[in-house]
């Protein structure tokens, strides 16, 4: 995918995690947009590709967010990686590989922030973070995954189909 | 192999470019980066709040919106008047306070805080569930500075945490990391307010000098020069006294919803002070030899009027 193409689309992205999905709260949390995308991309089109959408994708969250930069960045290169190595499997189109990495997934990803936090000083209670942000975020984007996930395969065919053509 | 040494390349490469990241943001030197970027997507989120805000506003089900929008107004009734029952009854217990003393006209005139204000519009907010941030659509272009108290009309929001030309950074009193100084109302208790993940806020450090009651209000107490005194926090809704503890501890239910911030007021004219850095500046000029004396910082005071 033209780098120029993705930067724009994750900007998008990014500018609806942070002002649309604020207003949505699935079991008292926000579903991560751009982890979703990330994920999704990485499942279609391979490793390479998903940790470059995790590197825009990244940096754009941190310059949305107040956490130290690179925070977003690292958590989302650390998972997007492991889940784009499902790409050259057979079951690559398989809906079952989205529902399947998605709350793996998650659970990396809020780990490496939670982490990311702990060390630049922010505390909170462990529980408090598994039971209130944890799985309640593994199970906000394993159900919202799909929609999300087919979106971006149907962009995916049309950008392949389009490669093949020319 | 040769698959193998492009993604080292890869890999080099963004670790590279996350330590550069790194390092410059802990030198400071991504702030002119960041700012740019917020002020360049701003505007941008600015209107894709205002085009939201539309369509939700406008909904397909009039009697949802009438609902809505009766609800919403009785609420709004409902805080205003506790405020000014919170506000009588500080009045009160000033004066009382005041009389006292003997001698209030000259020392603790009866005032009433009003401070100027900039109404800033919530258009953003922290992009992971972890922390408590808002974004808002005003910054060094209408007076706004690092460390301004942030209000709505049923009480503290937080405070500025960082602020770019067109846009501030709101630390919430909800976050973990944020803590306030309070005072119980009625018993005029004083404890420190912090902020817990998805809960209620907790204050603490709170003396075994008297009863809590439920239901009680807490205030910010001005201590520590970061809030104004008597702003509205909360409302205790759990006591946890313990004998044999030297403090006792307060469950509070925050008087703002956070969930349905839209506009929020920036006390522009209070002047936050940092005693930690000012006591650390003092203990620095002090010198290594001597031991440390405190001496007074001076404060200040929000615009008040008689």
């Amino acid at each position: 995918m033209n780098v120029y193409l993705a930067i724009l689309l994750l900007f998008v992205l990014a500018t609806v995690q942070s002002t649309i999905l604020p207003r949505l709260t699935v079991w008292g949390v926000h579903p991560e947009l751009m982890l979703m995308a990330v994920i999704s991309w990485s499942i279609l089109s391979g490793a390479e590709e998903g940790m470059l959408w995790a590197l825009i994708g990244g940096i754009l969250l941190d310059l949305f967010s107040a956490s130290h930069f690179g925070l977003h960045t690292i958590a989302l290169l650390v998972v997007a990686f492991p889940s784009g190595l499902g790409q050259r499997t057979l079951f690559r189109s398989d809906l079952l590989m989205p529902l399947l990495i998605i709350p793996l997934a998650t659970l990396g990803y809020e780990l490496v922030l939670l982490a990311g936090l702990y060390l630049t000083g922010w505390t909170a209670s462990l529980s408090a973070y598994f039971g209130q942000v944890v799985m309640p975020s593994v199970g906000a984007n394993t159900l919202l995954i799909l929609p999300i996930y087919l979106l971006l395969r149907a962009v995916h065919r049309r950008l392949h189909r389009q490669e093949i053509t020319l | 192999m040769k698959d193998l040494s492009s993604r080292s390349i890869i890999f080099a490469t963004l670790a590279l470019i996350i330590v550069v990241g790194l390092v410059l943001d802990e030198l400071g030197a991504l702030v002119p980066l960041e700012g740019l970027f917020l002020q360049l997507a701003t505007p941008i989120q600015r209107i894709v709040d205002r085009a939201v805000e539309s369509v939700i506003g406008e909904g397909s089900l009039r009697d949802m919106r009438t609902l809505r929008e009766e609800n919403k107004q009785l609420k709004s009734l409902v805080d205003q008047l506790m405020v000014e029952n919170v506000r009588l009854k500080e009045v009160e217990a000033q004066n009382e306070d005041l009389r006292r003393k003997l001698n209030f006209a000259e020392t603790h005139p009866q005032y009433t805080l009003r401070a100027a204000e900039v109404r800033g519009r919530v258009i953003a907010a922290e992009p992971n569930n972890f922390m408590s941030v808002l974004i808002i659509d005003v910054g060094k272009r209408t007076g706004i500075r690092q460390g301004m108290p942030v209000i709505t009309e049923s009480g503290v929001v937080g405070h500025v945490r960082a602020v770019g030309p067109n846009w501030a950074r709101v630390l919430l009193i909800v976050d973990p990391s944020s803590s306030v100084a309070a005072v119980l109302q009625d018993s005029r208790l004083q404890g420190i307010i912090s902020g817990r993940l998805g809960q209620d806020l907790i204050m603490t450090y709170i003396p075994q000098e008297g009863p809590i009651s439920v239901g009680e209000m807490v205030l910010t107490s001005g201590v520590g020069g970061y809030y104004p005194k008597g702003l509205v926090i909360g409302q205790v809704i759990e006591v946890m006294q313990n004998d044999i503890e030297p403090f006792q501890q307060a469950i509070v239910r925050p008087a703002v919803n956070f969930e349905q911030i839209e506009t929020v007021l920036v006390l522009t004219s209070f002047e936050p002070i940092d005693v930690d850095a000012a006591l650390q500046a003092e203990d620095q000029s002090s010198g290594a030899e001597s031991a440390p004396t405190l001496t007074p910082i001076p404060t200040q005071k929000a615009t008040v009027t008689p």
